[in-house]
């Protein structure tokens, strides 16, 4: 079977900061928007002046100020032990920053608007990064550590089949969310409503620490195929979709399960 | 050398992403939005409880998976064969029209089937009612109304590709709900009418419609230099086709579910 191999340049497939996409941040804090307590949802509308979706790329927005990138561009990760625990103290871990942001939020009137309104976007940011496979990174597990390029199939036979090489994050951040990118954030929600309603208590249960346990759990086991120059099928891309949509609901409903607790 | 073989597998592999991102995805969840606009609550809330999720998600599963394994014969049911009297093909299985009339058979007692068949024929019809709909899916043999290619700002695209593609080509920057809204307008009388019929007649009405999109996009034209009288005539007809794909599967929805 010929394949034609399709080079990109890796400067264009990674941002200065990898993230989930706007779309998927979107989408996600759509979800949480709608699963909020009345009372939460007047309290984030208040601080933010709109909805979720509205302060959930601003985290990112800021990455293109140099100086910004050098102290948050780690935030976008978090680190787990090799029990798959989240242990980390350290200020450059995603849930750390998760931890600070809820306690800053928690004890608002001690701050200044100015640090509650970006601790919420703060928040609501790497709540839904925390979710995402690539953003797990696992001690004792190198390429959960690293960024690699993998080959990713358009699932046509023969000399139709097109194999693109993008990066592992890229396939993560945008490749596989932006199969609906024609959707609207609220359609989407509305999906993954649809699909997990379910599952949202279970979810929802525990705190930021369990969660990220539970997506190391979910995370490990893709590193035992996931190694540079991996080939993905369609198939297997197919699936890795309905992954992606569950953890996409994980991180909706505990984004608003951790607002209905602080604004409760 | 090495440099410019990068930099055109780059411009290669932008436009190869690009084109598979979403504009065909978009017709497809269009038509299964406006389906959705027009479905009775009971049809549309057995339909999302079979498919655990909206209509538009599902409304590109037969491309996802049309060349995986157990799927290859699929491949043959996006399009609708005609012979060289412009009538349909209908005893040919590789048929769109033939498999939404062999489904909608069996949905008809839908509820003896499993849940996971009764999915997946929701699955088929979603896309194929879709798809039967598309311009470029009706099928001639006659030479002139074969495919051939155009060109956009020079480059050479499949006429295939550009139609597949038009919904997103004259939406650009929409949603697919925010498209649905614009063009579900019709009124009660003008749905019954777009439905009246069959997969057969419908087939017959795109026969003899279909042949124009070769007289408005001859082979080799550039897309950016047609007029705008041609343009809004292209955009006239797939608006028209995403119209009828999206009322005829709600009335088809709604008649599986109405018992």
């Amino acid at each position: 079977m010929k394949r034609y191999i399709i080079l990109t340049l890796l400067a264009l497939s990674i941002s200065t900061v990898s993230a989930w996409n706007k779309f998927a941040q979107e989408c996600i804090a759509t979800l949480a928007e709608q699963n909020l307590t009345e009372k939460a949802k007047a309290e984030t509308t208040k601080i933010l002046g709109g909805n979720l979706a509205s302060g959930a790329w601003w985290l990112q927005a800021i990455a293109k100020d140099k100086e910004a990138t050098k102290h948050t561009g780690s935030w976008h990760f978090i680190n787990v032990s090799e029990n798959l625990t989240s242990q980390t103290t350290s200020p450059k871990d995603g849930v750390v920053q998760i931890e600070r942001c809820i306690d800053v939020l928690s004890n608002r009137t001690e701050h200044s608007d100015s640090t509650v309104v970006a601790s919420l976007k703060t928040l609501i940011h790497l709540v839904a990064d925390m979710h995402n496979i690539s953003h797990v990174r696992i001690a004792g597990i190198l390429d959960s550590r690293r960024n690699f390029n993998i080959g990713v199939s358009n699932g046509k036979l023969g000399k139709k089949e097109v194999v693109t090489s993008m990066s592992w994050r890229k396939f993560w951040d945008s490749q596989i969310i932006n199969r609906r990118a024609y959707f609207s954030p609220e359609m989407y929600a509305e999906d993954l409503t649809l699909s997990h309603a379910a599952d949202k208590e279970n979810f929802s249960k525990g705190d930021v620490r369990h969660w990220a346990a539970d997506m190391a759990r979910l995370a490990a086991p893709i590193y035992q195929w996931a190694k540079p120059d991996y080939y993905m099928t369609r198939e297997q891309n197919n699936r890795l979709e309905l992954m992606n949509d569950k953890t996409m609901a994980r991180a909706g409903y505990r984004l608003a399960a951790v607002l209905n607790d602080i604004f409760k | 050398m090495r440099k410019l073989l990068t930099f055109t597998s780059l411009f290669v592999a932008l436009v190869v992403v690009q084109s598979a991102k979403a504009w065909n995805g978009i017709g497809h969840a269009t038509i299964a939005k406006i389906a959705e606009r027009n479905m009775t609550d009971e049809a549309l809330e057995k339909c999302r409880g079979y498919l655990k999720h909206s209509m538009p998600y599902h409304a590109s599963w037969m491309d996802y998976w049309r060349n995986c394994k157990g799927f290859e014969e699929t491949n043959y049911w996006h399009s609708v064969p005609l012979d060289d009297k412009y009538r349909q093909q209908k005893k040919q299985t590789r048929n769109a029209a033939y498999q939404i009339k062999r489904i909608c058979k069996q949905m008809k007692k839908y509820h003896k089937l499993s849940d996971s068949i009764v999915c997946d024929n929701l699955k088929y019809l979603i896309h194929m009612v879709g798809d039967m709909h598309c311009p470029v899916h009706t099928k001639y043999v006659q030479e002139h109304l074969k495919q051939r290619s155009v060109r956009v700002k020079g480059k050479k695209v499949g006429f295939h590709t550009y139609w597949d593609g038009a919904v997103g080509y004259y939406h650009k920057g929409m949603k697919c709900d925010q498209i649905a809204e614009m063009y579900d307008t019709f009124t009660d009388e003008q749905i019954a009418e777009i439905c009246s019929g069959n997969p057969d007649s419908w087939v017959a009405v795109n026969a003899a419609e279909m042949q124009e999109i070769y007289t408005l996009l001859p082979a080799k034209s550039e897309v950016t230099e047609l007029s705008e009288r041609t343009h809004a005539k292209i955009k006239e007809i797939v608006v028209r086709q995403v119209q009828r794909g999206g009322y005829r599967l709600a009335h088809i929805m709604n008649e599986i579910f109405k018992k």
